[in-house]
């Protein structure tokens, strides 16, 4: 039994810790996996170990709420055995003992990076309707004239520029009046409505659901959130996602004389505590082991972004650096989340032509930010999608402090070398009063289409239903 | 369960606690509950609300223990002993009567070095040198310092919560504004009447700004304020229409901020004059002059509306017993709360003395800021002595402490966003904030100590003294530390780091030098010590 994680087909069979239990040693030939059922304690095989689970747990994939839950849960092996193992097996918890996760296959899929523009990101700042005369009167100064002309009705905000190059090569598409038909104008609201995009008694995330239908691995890196807690639209019981602020920073520091050791008793404690608090230990000490030999594989410490991309010196860039450093290290990365904050703007939006203006600044990070991205991941660029959502547009008529109070339907931008781009999808009509929903624009397009379609058709799972559970797609756009 | 007896008991575990639920729903009638019913002898249906906390651990402690975690931001030994021998109701009774705990230790501590957090904004504009955002990152340093040295922790822990609530950031629109709207808004009022709060709080420069208020118009309204006072302050999402914000906003129309004197102004040609309604609020709004009193008719309606009083006994039930509380105890909070004339105290006395929460223990997750808090307290630092002043570098009064909190994403009032920092485990126990706390932890342990918080050693602190016996000390600290009595099996690797590899019964003095900092690092990173 040479590695226990690696020779383990489900590696959730170690998630299963009421059931089997690693247990490792300085010899790895020594390594063993017990497995407690009806109270006896066995030696098994991996093999062994997956069909048991396979049999007693089978995946439940997703946490509908009419799954039962076992009145008292499972906690009494894992539990005695580490008792018997802390007092006289002390020595079998060796130091290795912290990666108890498998490293995800490939589902096949792209990677996929899901930007949330928190705040309510303003559509009709970003892409002006040049031939829409109603849209120049709401907007006046504040609207966008000239700039990057997308086609002959969308003229694309100049401090975008970054991403033109994207656009020429067709890999950027806009899908414009899209939206979650049931948005309540509430900022908290509407994020968990639309990060959830299923009905509010399922408390999991679209894309958590996406995780947990897709395949059945474990793996640490399969899902990641860049900030300090993992984003509601990757929330799920059924696969916990990791959390980080940046790779650098993702390590376990300890008195000089302890290291290894509080890995292996930290593990073992928490996994006492079961839980939601057991499984967050196994994977934050899981990914600070494999974040350090990434880490170790720079000589200088400092991991230079390739083919010269130069990413914007912000939380934005810093994020999206650690994103296409990740994905280039081949840790199984499947759908990374990053949030960019600050687009609540009720006061000075500022015009499109001042470089200063609080959208014009916001604007110019945000596609600097993102081209360089594209630029770092070279060749892998074709196997990754990105996609923005921001829980709803703002009001058409812009107020009286210059700025955009709370709105309806808003634009979606969709990136990738599998997107076809160079497009804008959707429909908004003419913003006059009579088409506007309580002076909104209104939603055309369900926002879970282009979500849907990106799903199935980039990051290959079929099991829309899951996903997206009461949704069904209409005609599709054609976005992938 | 008699709430001053004296007899430690042990936290049910889950089905237990859905036992209590049922109790508080009135559904099963109580006999024997200080009984300890093991998990299996007792099959009950868990319902949604049940704690989910460390259900493999079987946690045993104390009432007082219990009570000082809760409400304290800072629990220790110390305080837990003063419960047991005050008398828990009594106690929870004196702490509730806050103005007549003296706390001139903390009073002088903010006076000296963060005198900015204590003045208005004019003054502290003019004493700050036209610097007056400061003042706003004085407030948040001065939170931690009176979470170190309170003597009315429970007073301190609710002014927190209502800052959650009534929530204005530290930094941004309002930063030069909302020190002193956390002394005339948040700390005047977290015991007393939310309806006076609410008034002073939608009157107030610092919210005005925050939510934009200062420009809502007649001719231009702006519905942000307008709309939180419903989904954040009042009666919540889903009770109320588009229609109702609109209406709520115009409402509000006028209540601006006059910059000269930098405080609040009423501006009657700005207010819309016309008939408003909002659900079952209605005035006529003749004239421009009644702006004033339409307001204040208008949030008296909404601080006493049912909504807002399920609102507000759900927040504080979620703070102080359960990330999923039972409808049941919102319930009888929301009805002490209108019964009570909206009275703070009356809720919090009612929810502090329910068996929901006797029989929550463990079932909430502690926050950065109680566990720093916690840490350095637990070292009995003497007093502040910063290295620098408010003008310089207001972060830096505290030494580590404010970085520290910063890593961990909770310096006081920092959080970005409107609806004020979350409270319950799932947003605080992230992969990354599980490593962030045992980051901090270390800092505070290994790092040797802040010169801003004159203190002894570890070893002297916590008493700890070479000669005594290891399994003992690895007891005592636990329990000091944590609350809760540790188990044998969990005793081992703390006995084990206080060991090394030495084979005596008790502590040398090589020991203690080398050993104490990696066991005290290993318990603070411990589930026990961040189970609130």
């Amino acid at each position: 039994m040479p590695n226990l994680d690696s020779t383990l087909r489900r590696g959730e069979a170690l998630l299963h810790e009421d059931l089997i239990t690693p247990l490792h040693d300085h010899e790895e030939s020594r390594n063993r996996l017990l497995a407690t059922v009806d109270g006896r304690t066995r030696v098994v095989t991996p093999a062994q170990a997956n069909d048991l689970v396979g049999a007693l747990r089978p995946n439940r994939r997703v946490d509908d709420p009419s799954v039962p839950h076992a009145a008292t849960g499972p906690r009494l092996g894992r539990r005695s055995l580490f008792r018997g193992s802390l007092i006289g097996l002390g020595g079998l918890l060796a130091a290795s003992a912290a990666p108890r996760y498998s490293f995800a296959a490939q589902t096949g899929g792209d990677l996929l990076v899901c930007v949330f523009l928190r705040g309510g990101f303003d559509g009709l700042a970003a892409l002006g309707a040049v031939n829409d005369p109603a849209y120049a009167k709401a907007r006046g100064s504040v609207g966008v004239g000239d700039g990057l002309a997308l086609t002959s009705d969308y003229v694309l905000n100049p401090h975008f520029k970054a991403l033109g190059e994207m656009w020429r090569a067709n890999q950027l598409a806009i899908v414009v009046g899209a939206g979650h038909p049931g948005v309540s104008r509430s900022h908290f609201e509407d994020q968990d409505l639309c990060e959830r995009a299923a009905k509010a008694n399922l408390r999991s995330g679209w894309l958590g659901r996406h995780i947990a239908s897709s395949s059945s691995e474990s793996g640490t890196f399969r899902a990641i959130t860049l900030g300090s807690r993992v984003v509601l639209s990757l929330t799920t019981t059924a696969h916990q996602s990791l959390a980080m602020s940046s790779i650098e920073s993702f390590r376990l520091e300890s008195a000089w004389n302890d290291g290894d050791r509080l890995v292996a008793d930290l593990e073992a404690l928490y996994g006492d505590a079961g839980g939601v608090l057991a499984t967050q230990a196994r994977a934050t000490l899981g990914a600070v082991d494999r974040l350090k030999a990434l880490r170790g594989k720079v000589k200088d410490g400092k991991s230079k972004p390739a083919n010269g991309a130069s990413y914007p010196d912000s939380a934005w860039g810093n994020g999206l650096k650690d994103v296409a450093r990740l994905a280039k290290a081949d840790l199984g990365l499947e759908v990374a989340c990053i949030d960019y904050d600050g687009w609540d703007m009720h006061r000075d939006i500022g015009s499109p032509g001042d470089a200063k203006g609080q959208f014009s600044r916001l604007a110019k990070d945000f596609a600097q930010g993102l081209a360089a991205f594209r630029t770092d991941l070279g060749s892998r660029w074709n196997r990754v999608t990105v996609v923005t959502m921001s829980e709803f547009g703002r009001r058409v008529q812009v107020n009286g402090d210059g700025g955009t109070d709370h709105g309806h339907g808003n634009l979606m931008f969709l990136m990738g070398g599998g997107i076809k781009g160079g497009k804008v999808y959707g429909t908004m009509p003419k913003l006059t009063t009579a088409n506007l929903v309580d002076g909104d624009v209104p939603i055309t397009t369900d926002y879970r289409q282009p979500l849907a379609e990106i799903v199935g058709k980039r990051l290959k799972n079929d099991k829309l239903a899951e996903v997206f559970p009461g949704f069904s797609p209409g005609k599709p756009l054609g976005v992938a | 369960m008699n709430h001053d007896d004296t007899t430690a008991f042990t936290a049910p575990p889950a089905s237990r606690r859905a036992l209590l639920g049922l109790l508080a729903a009135g559904g099963v009638v109580a006999s024997g509950l200080a009984d300890i019913v093991p998990a299996h002898a007792a099959p009950l249906p868990l319902p949604a609300a049940a704690p989910d906390l460390a259900k493999g651990l079987k946690l045993k402690s104390s009432k007082y223990w219990h009570l000082a975690r809760r409400v304290s931001a800072a629990p220790t030994k110390t305080l837990a002993k003063e419960i047991k021998k005050v008398g828990y109701t009594k106690w929870i009774d004196r702490q509730l009567k806050w103005k007549k705990i003296k706390d001139t230790k903390v009073d002088k501590l903010i006076k000296k070095h963060l005198s900015y957090a204590t003045m208005t904004g004019a003054k502290v504009h003019k004493a700050s040198k036209k610097q007056a955002w400061k003042a706003g990152k004085a407030m948040s340093v001065s939170r931690t310092i009176r979470q170190v040295f309170t003597k009315r922790p429970l007073y301190e822990s609710m002014v927190d919560t209502m800052g959650d609530h009534l929530y204005v950031a530290a930094d941004g629109k309002a930063s030069e504004y909302v020190a002193w709207f956390d002394w005339a808004v948040l700390r005047k009022y977290a015991l007393g009447s939310y309806a006076s709060m609410l008034h002073a709080a939608v009157r107030h420069p610092a919210l005005l700004l925050y939510t934009d208020n200062h420009v809502n118009s007649k001719d231009s309204p702006n519905e942000n304020l307008g709309r939180e006072l419903l989904e954040l302050y009042t009666v919540g999402v889903g009770n109320y229409t588009e229609a109702d914000v609109r209406n709520s906003a115009l409402i509000l129309t006028g209540h601006s901020v006059d910059w000269e004197t930098r405080s609040y102004r009423y501006n009657p040609s700005q207010h819309h004059v016309g008939r408003v309604k909002v659900m079952g609020f209605s005035h006529p709004n003749a004239s421009a002059k009644d702006g004033p009193a339409v307001l204040k008719a208008y949030l008296s309606y909404l601080a006493r509306n049912r909504n807002t009083a399920l609102h507000l006994a759900r927040r504080l039930a979620v703070r102080y017993v359960g990330d999923s509380p039972s409808e049941a105890l919102v319930k009888r909070l929301a009805d002490v709360y209108l019964a009570e004339k909206t009275s703070l105290a009356a809720v919090m006395r009612s929810l502090l003395r329910s068996k929901e929460f006797a029989g929550s223990v463990g079932a909430k997750w502690k926050r950065p800021q109680e566990t720093i808090a916690t840490m350095v307290k637990l070292r009995k630092p003497s007093t502040v002595k910063p290295a620098t002043t408010q003008a310089k570098n207001v972060w830096g009064i505290t030494g580590t402490v404010q970085w520290l909190l910063h890593l961990e994403s909770h310096q006081p009032r920092m959080w970005p966003v409107i609806d004020g920092y979350p409270d319950q485990a799932t947003d605080w126990c992230s992969t990354q904030a599980m490593l962030a706390h045992w980051y901090s932890a270390n800092a505070l342990v290994n790092w040797g100590k802040d010169k801003e918080w004159p203190s002894k050693s570890w070893a002297g602190a916590l008493g700890v003294k070479k000669g005594q016996p290891i399994a003992e000390v690895a007891s005592s600290l636990t329990l000091t530390l944590t609350g809760y009595t540790w188990p044998a099996a969990h005793l081992a690797p703390v006995i084990s780091r206080l060991r090394g590899n030495g084979s005596g019964s008790t502590l040398t003095a090589d020991q203690l030098k080398h050993n104490l900092g990696r066991t005290l690092h290993f318990i603070f990173a411990s589930p026990y010590f961040k189970l609130r």
